[in-house]
């Protein structure tokens, strides 16, 4: 009855895929406002870097270049992610907040939470700032040694006292799950509770950006089953909102691990402006799906009529996924764990998942 | 008009099948790397910041609300704006911050319906105070 109400369940949400790929509305729009970083993580999907060479996009270029979506859609409905780089870096980050409110677009940003602090969170909450995602992955040393910086747990706690605290903040921690600090879950848990994080979500890292060069951090078939069953029981103990990030469809965890079934909507309803002017869906895709420029085309223009290859992913059924019977639930996953060459998906938490049972 | 209409017709589908599927976060989802989308109450509060003595704009004004972190400054026309957490009614602090304030700090209650009006803030010189 239950596997019946679930494939029910699954077989309207695929109509709800279709339906809204055909709609494509913009909602969510991510800003890659500087590649600049102060820490130095193994782990990150951008690989940037504290010198970056790379100068910060000038904010009238990006506002210029989104002005007219205020035509298109609903005020409000549209919110912006500032992301990087760390977007603390910028001196203007409140203006830039600023003026995006006053024209119509929420915001929030991604952090490491290392330069956060009461006077920051004063000022970016002036301007407007609605949501904030601070990233901790492991107590104290492990999240050090990952971020490569011995002061980057505590200002990342620092942070999350100021934010945890704000009414007017949605918030969440969001963790990379890697070979290392998975055996730290519980205690974080536990910490996180006791820190009153109003969510927490968890990813698995992928082998992208640095993280390619790092095999021993990703996790193999057993930890990453064991981590469906830490997410899934923890969400029955209700002690802390917590949920595995979309990014990958997961099997019979399918809305055990999260709210709802997994859909990439990265130029669904995602979009980004890049550093240098590209326009393309989450930041963490491969450069090579970007879809035009800012500098040379018309974003509202892209949007309308380009990103064919993220609306009709026929395209991924090749590779692990060609003969998966559980396609048409999936689409060939996550667009940021597939490379330049569109040959093979890099990572399939689903088949890893499988692959654990065996084993079992 | 026909693409209006389709159009209408989808975000109709959108409503029966994330009814249908009893999921909410069907229409409030989050990028796998990015934040919460926002949808929360904020109430934003404007104004403009002269002296008392000669109306004259002033500058560099710190601008707080009572309890909570939010703070801002003048720009160089006295005009200051800035969110506050959704509220009946807001305690301003208007301060010179400078190392050696001329002027007088200047509090005052304002009330906030669903948008807060301009408000036009006077501070005096601080030797114009009697004590």
């Amino acid at each position: 009855m239950i596997d019946k109400i679930s494939n029910i369940s699954q077989f309207i949400h695929n109509q709800f895929v279709k339906n809204e790929t055909k709609l494509h509305e913009l909602s969510y729009l991510f800003w890659e406002c500087t590649q600049r970083c102060n820490l130095s993580c193994k782990h990150c999907g951008t690989d940037c870097s504290s010198n970056s060479s790379i100068k910060d996009m000038p904010f009238e270029h990006f506002l210029e270049a989104i002005l007219p979506l205020k035509e298109k859609y609903k005020k409000g409905s549209i919110t912006v992610v500032i992301s990087g780089g760390e977007p603390l870096l910028r001196n203007d980050l409140a203006d830039c907040g600023l003026a995006l409110r006053q024209n119509g677009f929420r915001w929030g940003i991604v952090t490491n939470g290392f330069l956060y602090d009461y006077e920051m969170h004063g000022k970016l909450l002036a301007a407007g700032m609605g949501a904030i995602t601070v990233s901790v992955d492991g107590l104290g040393e492990s999240h050090n040694w990952l971020r490569g910086n011995k002061q980057s747990f505590s200002r990342a706690m620092q942070a999350l006292d100021l934010i945890t605290n704000s009414d007017r903040l949605k918030s969440d921690v969001v963790t990379c799950v890697n070979a290392k600090n998975i055996s730290e879950l519980d205690f974080l848990k536990s910490y996180f509770i006791s820190k009153k994080v109003k969510s927490w979500r968890l990813f698995t890292i992928a082998p992208i950006g640095r993280a390619s060069l790092k095999e021993d951090l990703q996790l193999n078939g057993e930890q990453t089953r064991y981590l469906m069953e830490f997410i899934t029981q923890s969400r029955l103990e209700k002690q802390i909102d917590i949920k595995l990030s979309c990014e990958a469809y997961v099997g019979e965890y399918e809305k055990k691990v999260r709210d709802a079934h997994f859909f990439c909507r990265a130029g669904i309803n995602i979009a980004s402006v890049l550093i240098d002017g590209s326009i393309s869906a989450c930041p963490n895709i491969n450069r090579h799906f970007v879809q035009g420029n800012i500098y040379h085309d018309d974003f509202f223009d892209v949007w309308e009529n380009r990103f064919q290859v993220m609306r009709d992913r026929k395209w991924t059924k090749m590779g692990t996924c060609a003969n998966c019977k559980e396609y048409n639930n999936c689409n060939g996953g996550a667009l940021h764990l597939w490379n330049e060459n569109k040959d093979c998906i890099l990572k399939c938490l689903h088949q890893e998942i499988k692959s654990a049972i065996v084993l079992v | 008009m026909s693409e209006i209409i389709i159009k209408n017709k989808r975000k109709i589908l959108r409503l029966l099948f994330g009814t249908l599927s009893f999921s909410t976060a069907l229409f409030v989802f989050q990028a796998c790397y990015g934040t919460n989308k926002d949808f929360g109450r904020d109430v934003l509060i404007k104004g403009c910041v002269r002296s008392k003595t000669n109306e004259k704009p002033l500058a560099g004004i710190r601008v707080s609300i009572t309890n909570m972190p939010q703070y801002t400054y003048t720009d160089s026309k006295g005009q200051f704006q800035m969110f506050g957490s959704s509220n009946n009614s807001y305690h301003l602090i208007f301060e010179d911050t400078t190392a050696h304030p001329l002027l007088a700090s200047v509090d005052t209650t304002v009330f906030v319906k669903k948008t807060a009006p301009f408000f036009n803030i006077f501070i005096n010189d601080r030797q114009n105070i009697q004590y």
